[in-house]
């Protein structure tokens, strides 16, 4: 009996091994890579050893399209798993509502991208996330940065401290290549959205009626907080705002985010365009809410690829204390 | 580039021109809802080489004028002076499919 808990990842075929083998071999936890036609014997050899799994992978070529059960099946065999999405950046996005149903809160894109490929910078972040989820220890956005990176970090009081929260953010950047302007323009768009969503749409009442109206000037109540925090290690920037409300839910971000990837035409008032607009600047996103307590929205995003947009992001939703 | 949002019409032969500059946000509303009634030519370009950030209440904004032009008063809508950002807000978002790109 192994009780560290296997990794297992479940792929398509050969062509994808090939892909996950250059980035898996570049990590500490190696994942054991079974393709889906080797799955009843891999199953079996499982269930033989008593091996137990602490963390399932599954690739967007197999699940949701190809093999929609497998999630609920990998549950069943292996209860006490966290199930982890991956997919490649160039292959088509899955679609987004099996994930939700399925409670599919964690999803990794391994960006692909010609020049600005680099297996190590994915490597680094697939490692990480595989280690916290089987480990059961949330991500957090200084993760992301080299060490010793500092973390400029400021409470606000009022709406009217947005504009000087993002020029700060701004400097902290430099540089006047493209990609720096490019990174500072997202960074910018980052803050504003995650700062009005703190301000705005986190102040929920009993029947989850938005407390204050966007645009209004407000200064936040008697105990109430909002909290700004940004690092730059000169490709990295990562950045993170935390409301003391603990309003936001998985399942409304996966309505929001399902809404807006899947309306056909321009639709004015669609919600939730906010937490989109997030989801897909950044390269990678991470929710931490503590119902009724805080909801902390951040995530990272890279200088080399500021200029790429792919459509799907990587996500990973933590509920809990 | 001022933050504060600015727009400015000027009427051409068969076209008007609509100058945007700083951020359109939450601030610009009242502006961008406004611009319907002012125009009255059959084409619309809009400049856009003044404007900063656009973040999810400017969007709405823009969606709603756009398409007021487009189906009150049946105008042929075009954007000059995108940078990328813009360009990518605005795929993400639908503006497109109500205006063309001159860039």
């Amino acid at each position: 009996m192994n009780d560290t808990g296997t990794i297992v990842a479940l792929i398509s075929d050969h062509t994808e091994r090939t892909v996950w083998t250059e980035i898996f071999s570049r990590m500490e936890e190696r994942p054991m890579l079974v393709e889906m036609h080797d799955i009843s014997l891999v199953v079996k050899d499982i269930r033989k050893r008593g091996l137990r799994a602490s963390l399932v992978i599954v690739s967007t070529r197999v699940y949701p399209q190809a093999y929609p059960k497998i999630v609920s099946q990998a549950r069943q065999l292996f209860p006490d798993a966290e199930i982890l999405l991956m997919g490649l950046a160039t292959d088509p996005p899955p679609p987004l509502s099996p994930l939700l149903a399925d409670n599919v809160r964690h999803l990794l894109i391994n960006p692909v991208c010609g020049p600005f490929h680099d297996p190590d910078k994915v490597a680094f972040s697939f490692d990480l996330s595989i280690r916290r989820l089987k480990n059961g220890i949330p991500l957090s956005m200084a993760d992301y940065l080299r060490p010793k990176t500092s973390i400029s970090e400021f409470n606000l009081s009022s709406s009217t401290q947005k504009e000087e929260m993002i020029a700060q953010l701004e400097k902290t950047i430099g540089g006047y290549s493209q990609e720096c302007e490019m990174l500072r323009m997202k960074a910018a768009l980052l803050a504003d959205e995650m700062l009005e969503n703190a301000f705005y749409a986190a102040p929920r009442g009993a029947h989850s009626e938005p407390l204050y109206l966007k645009g209004k000037k407000r200064n936040l109540a008697e105990g109430e907080n909002v909290v700004f925090r940004y690092g730059f290690d000169g490709d990295t920037l990562a950045l993170e705002v935390a409301d003391g409300w603990g309003t936001l839910s998985s399942d409304a971000f996966f309505d929001h985010v399902i809404q807006n990837m899947s309306a056909v035409g321009p639709h004015e008032e669609i919600g939730g365009r906010g937490l989109f607009i997030i989801w897909r600047f950044l390269d990678e996103l991470l929710i931490r809410i503590n119902p009724g307590k805080q909801t902390v929205i951040g995530g990272h995003l890279r200088l080399s690829t500021a200029g790429l947009m792919p459509e799907i992001k990587g996500f990973h939703i933590t509920t809990g204390p | 580039m001022s933050n504060d949002f600015k727009m400015e019409l000027r009427r051409g032969y068969d076209a008007d021109f609509v100058n945007l500059s700083g951020t359109i946000d939450y601030d610009a509303g009242t502006h961008l809802e406004e611009l319907p009634e002012q125009v009255n030519r059959p084409k619309i370009r809009v400049d856009f080489s003044e404007v900063g950030r656009i973040n999810s209440m400017g969007i709405a904004f823009l969606l709603r004028c756009f398409k007021k032009l487009r189906d009150d008063k049946g105008a042929e809508i075009s954007l000059t002076g995108l940078n990328s950002m813009h360009t990518m807000l605005f795929k993400m978002t639908g503006i497109f499919m109500l205006a063309n790109s001159e860039n």
